[in-house]
């Protein structure tokens, strides 16, 4: 097994551990890290999705592989949302695909600004759309991972 | 509690995960965010300034032994975890603390 990955499956089996309440991990593209098993020991996967059909086809093998896992709460998160059009696809989709949509981030120009200039989203507009919205998912998460 | 954030490319994965792991931070609890792309860009929405990511010690590979126990090959950490967490991880705002993954040693070398 690639040691990279080993080491990170190996790091989520310990984790949490003293001191620390929560672990999040961002995961690259490629789906490796689920293939590889390394994400196995997660609570919640969140499986982050466009509206466009190659972003939505990637959610639905990669939410397929995360319960193949084992993982207990596979869900997905949409993102960049222009509005109704938008929102009512991914949750058709999701609906279609037995899949749960835990919520959805708006597209949102601020957080576009804040790319360009290289400030994190928080610094840069905390009341911002899409900032309000990842507050929103923060209890939901947190309801799931205790449930 | 363990949240894993996988996505298509571009997808956005690494705002939500930063964002996310400080507003968890921010509600009092304590988290540890892990950087497992092997190109690491999550120090920025963490809000770690530019100035010290030299201060990032990414975590070495080959940190798992295989031992035989009872007959069984099992393969674990050659390294307690906290040990790992206390020397590797940079603390950033919002009660986040960060583990970022060894990147690649160079092209051609995976």
């Amino acid at each position: 097994m690639c040691s990279s990955h080993a080491t990170v499956r190996g790091l989520l089996h310990e984790l949490p551990t003293g001191d620390l309440d929560v672990v999040v991990v961002d995961n690259e593209a490629s789906p490796e890290h689920l293939s590889r098993s390394t994400t196995e020991a997660v609570d919640v996967m969140l499986v982050v999705a466009e509206p466009y059909f190659k972003s939505l086809e990637t959610a639905r093998r990669y939410a397929g592989l995360g319960k193949d896992l084992g993982i207990a709460n596979v869900v997905v998160v949409a993102n960049k949302v222009r509005g109704e059009d938008d929102l009512s696809a991914i949750q058709g989709f999701c609906d279609s695909h037995d899949l749960k949509l835990l919520g959805a981030v708006p597209f949102d120009e601020t957080l576009a600004q804040a790319e360009r200039s290289g400030v994190p989203p928080l610094e840069h507009d905390p009341g911002a759309p899409s900032v309000r919205a990842v507050e929103g998912l923060v209890e939901h998460i947190l309801r799931l991972a205790a449930a | 509690m363990k949240v894993s954030v996988s996505g298509k490319g571009g997808s956005g994965k690494t705002t939500i995960s930063g964002t996310l792991a400080r507003l968890i931070g921010r509600s009092g609890k304590r988290v540890l965010a892990v950087d497992a792309d092997s190109n690491p860009n999550l120090a920025l929405t963490l809000g770690l300034s530019t100035g010290s990511y030299d201060l990032i010690n990414p975590l070495p590979h080959g940190l798992m032994e295989h031992r035989r126990v009872n007959g069984e090959v099992q393969v674990s950490l050659s390294r307690p975890v906290e040990e790992l967490t206390q020397d590797y991880a940079v603390n950033c705002p919002d009660n986040v603390s960060l583990l970022v993954l060894g990147p690649p040693g160079g092209a051609g070398t995976g």
